[in-house]
């Protein structure tokens, strides 16, 4: 390590910030220690326009950076130490990794000449993410670093987007950087703008089955939103009279108040675009992954649609369901070029058939006994008209809020679909509302996954974050309860919340605000006075019935024809096909 | 060793850590590696190669043949079906 005699020269770790300043970083979420302490130095020495956001934990700054990216389209940067500090980014990477969101996370490591030694605080954070992780790197010499950045982001945002960790030793980070801070050998925007696009045979492929089909649906993914083609959808849909499904990733690539919506298919999904798939003719997959939650059965899938897929990512095809055609293209520049073709199509009988099962089974409520978690999603739907950031966490509300909370706007939803990760909702809100400082954000957690990272309330509280964050205490982790109560004959374990705080209390301490709502006679009043509050966090703590369940309900690895859309009245045969 | 013998024919750039990202991807599916060499060429300046064999049916084996090509270190992947006898 050697020390600088001339002012201007830089450090690695100076490196480093003027190489994410080239990037156009405007926040770092970090968590600091030992080995990364010159990393949180050069923010401070480099007279940096980046603003750190300190964070309670690890977890809650990668999930946080996951946030913004997912609402910005950005990559969100992360700082932390080696060891256990680089350890507790696992999970938020691999969230991340599964979702296809580009995050950035900067590790601190042990020096380089102690690498494999067993030193204080080393962790081999390099292999132990390798799965994780769209790429990541072991930085071992300081001259490399600018340019590690570089290709990180390159490789963070372009194609199928995912998570890049560049793990950094202490004596790389402290050493001189002799190279030059040169730019990005491409801009980013250059790169992000290589994109695939279909062949004229596909699209005319597509072109006429669109046309020729009696029953077509076009089934839109996450890919649909990364590649900013919302709009292009929505005229493909109305083109075509085509009605649009979408995955719980691709919530917003489709004003889910439209008619030719469905909202969201699958395991939890609405009866109609269930029933829509299962009696198409034609399935039009735009990035989409055929996910285990959203097919069932593998093989019973829409045994009678021709299935088209649209991926950027060539491995997705024929891994879960053989389609009849595989198109290798970015999801925008493949609806820009069908559009190009300008015809059209109409499907009126098939149409007039949606809308009775838009008629026949209806998202249902039972407002009878205790206050239910769909009642207070549509008290905040009615409140906020389907435009604010909606943030959630994994379990029992999360498929409400699939299903009740209707998106009007692209990168306005963000929940962890692959991972399924407890404990996202609350930091990637207040990542969110870091990305869009004037946004009305919401988080929405059960009182379970709150629990998992309640500690970024400290956070939210600190940078006086206008977050409504929303709390539906069932007493349980509902999610679980619901299949243990329909496959495991209602045997109860390790679901009861037994213990839990007084969350009004605990807002209190963090200095915000807090209101606690059970009684529905006064839920929309309540939920109109949090959202008036804009001086900083308020904690709505709803709480709802405890033994509620989730319908409809296509048991897993079973074929969407097995949907429930209420209670059953028979023992349900354990599933095997899925988890 | 169930199923049919296949050589994958990897070409990668020589970057720390990339026979392990290579060994992932079979060891996440449960999958075996048979035999694996590497062989480079200095005087020429070329990727180094590795030739992977595998046992496997043909829908594992091109599904890590897609995910191994999906590795940010990897130019190319060609996948052989080994003859019978
Ligand atoms: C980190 C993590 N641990 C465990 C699980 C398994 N899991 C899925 S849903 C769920 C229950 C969630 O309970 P809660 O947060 O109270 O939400 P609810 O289902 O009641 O709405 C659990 C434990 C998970 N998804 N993530």
């Amino acid at each position: 390590m050697s020390s600088k005699s001339n002012p201007e020269e830089l450090d690695g770790a100076q490196a480093l910030i003027k190489a994410l300043e080239q990037q156009g970083v405007e926040y770092i979420f970090g968590y600091s220690g030992g080995a990364a302490i010159p990393i949180f130095d050069a923010i401070v020495t480099t007279d940096t326009k980046i603003q750190l956001i300190q964070t309670r934990h690890e977890q809650g700054a990668t999930h946080m950076a996951d946030g913004y990216a997912r609402v910005t389209g950005k990559p969100g940067v992360v700082l932390v130490t080696s060891g256990p500090g680089a350890g507790n980014t696992v999970t938020g990477l691999m969230t991340a990794h599964m979702d296809s969101v580009p995050i950035i996370v900067l590790s601190g490591q042990q020096i380089t000449p102690m690498l494999g030694l067993d030193a204080f605080q080393e962790a081999d954070i390099f292999n132990i993410t390798m799965p994780v992780v769209k790429h990541n790197y072991l930085v071992t010499s300081t001259n490399e670093i600018v340019h590690t950045v570089h290709q990180a982001f390159a490789i963070a945002t372009t194609g199928r987007p995912g998570p890049v960790l560049i793990d950094i030793p202490k004596d790389v980070s402290s050493g001189m950087f002799t190279a030059t801070v040169a730019p990005p050998a491409q801009k980013p925007a250059a790169l992000i703008a290589q994109k695939p696009t279909p062949t004229s045979t596909d699209i005319a492929y597509v072109q006429n089955a669109l046309t020729s089909a009696k029953r077509p649906v076009i089934l839109a993914g996450h890919g649909v939103l990364i590649a900013g083609a919302h709009a292009e959808l929505r005229q493909l849909a109305q083109v075509f009279d085509t009605p649009v499904t979408t995955t719980l990733l691709g919530k917003g690539a489709m004003d889910e108040h439209d008619d030719l919506s469905l909202g969201m298919l699958g395991m939890h999904g609405t009866a109609y675009a269930n029933k829509a798939i299962i009696n198409a003719d034609l399935i039009l997959n735009i990035g989409s992954r055929f996910d285990d939650r959203i097919i069932g059965q593998p093989d019973a899938f829409a045994t009678n649609a021709t299935k088209i897929h649209v991926d950027i990512d060539d491995s997705e095809f024929n891994k879960m369901i053989t389609v009849d055609a595989a198109i290798r293209a970015d999801a925008r520049e493949f609806i820009l070029a069908l559009l190009a073709t300008n015809t059209s199509a109409t499907h009126a009988p098939w149409r007039a058939t949606i809308q009775t099962f838009k008629d026949n089974y209806p998202l249902g409520v039972d407002a009878t006994g205790q206050l239910t978690q769909q009642e207070v999603l549509q008290a905040i739907h009615a409140e906020t008209d389907g435009n604010s950031i909606m943030a959630t966490d994994v379990g029992q509300h999360q498929m409400w809020a699939a299903q009740f909370y209707k998106v009007r706007s692209p990168d306005t939803w963000i929940s962890s679909g692959g991972a399924g990760t407890m404990g996202f909702g609350l930091p990637a809100a207040i990542g969110a509302q870091f990305g869009h400082p004037d946004a009305q954000v919401v988080s929405l957690s059960g009182d379970g996954g709150f629990q998992m990272t309640l500690f970024e309330l400290a956070t939210a509280a600190l940078y006086k974050l206008p977050i409504k964050i929303v709390i539906l205490d069932n007493h349980y982790l509902g999610m679980v309860r619901q299949w243990q109560e329909l496959f495991f004959d209602n045997r109860m374990s390790g679901v009861d919340l037994e213990g839990n705080p007084d969350f009004v209390k605990l807002a209190e301490s963090y200095g915000m605000p807090a209101l606690h709502i059970t009684d529905r006679s006064r839920l929309k009043e309540q939920v109109a006075e949090a959202f008036a509050y804009t001086d900083g966090p308020i904690v709505l703590h709803c709480e709802v019935g405890k033994t509620d369940n989730v319908y409809p309900m296509v048991p897993a690895g079973r074929p969407l024809e097995h949907m429930l859309t209420e209670a059953p009245t028979e023992k349900l045969e354990k599933p095997t096909g899925s988890t | 060793m169930s199923g049919h013998k296949y050589t994958l024919k990897i070409t990668a750039h020589d970057n720390i850590g990339v026979i392990v990202r290579i060994a992932q991807v079979f060891a996440r599916r449960g999958h075996s590696i048979e035999t694996l060499n590497v062989v480079r060429d200095d005087e020429h300046d070329t990727l180094p190669v590795l030739y992977i064999t595998a046992y496997g049916n043909k829908t594992r084996i091109d599904q890590i043949v897609a995910q191994i090509k999906k590795l940010v270190d990897i130019a190319t992947v060609t996948l052989n079906e080994e003859q019978d006898g």
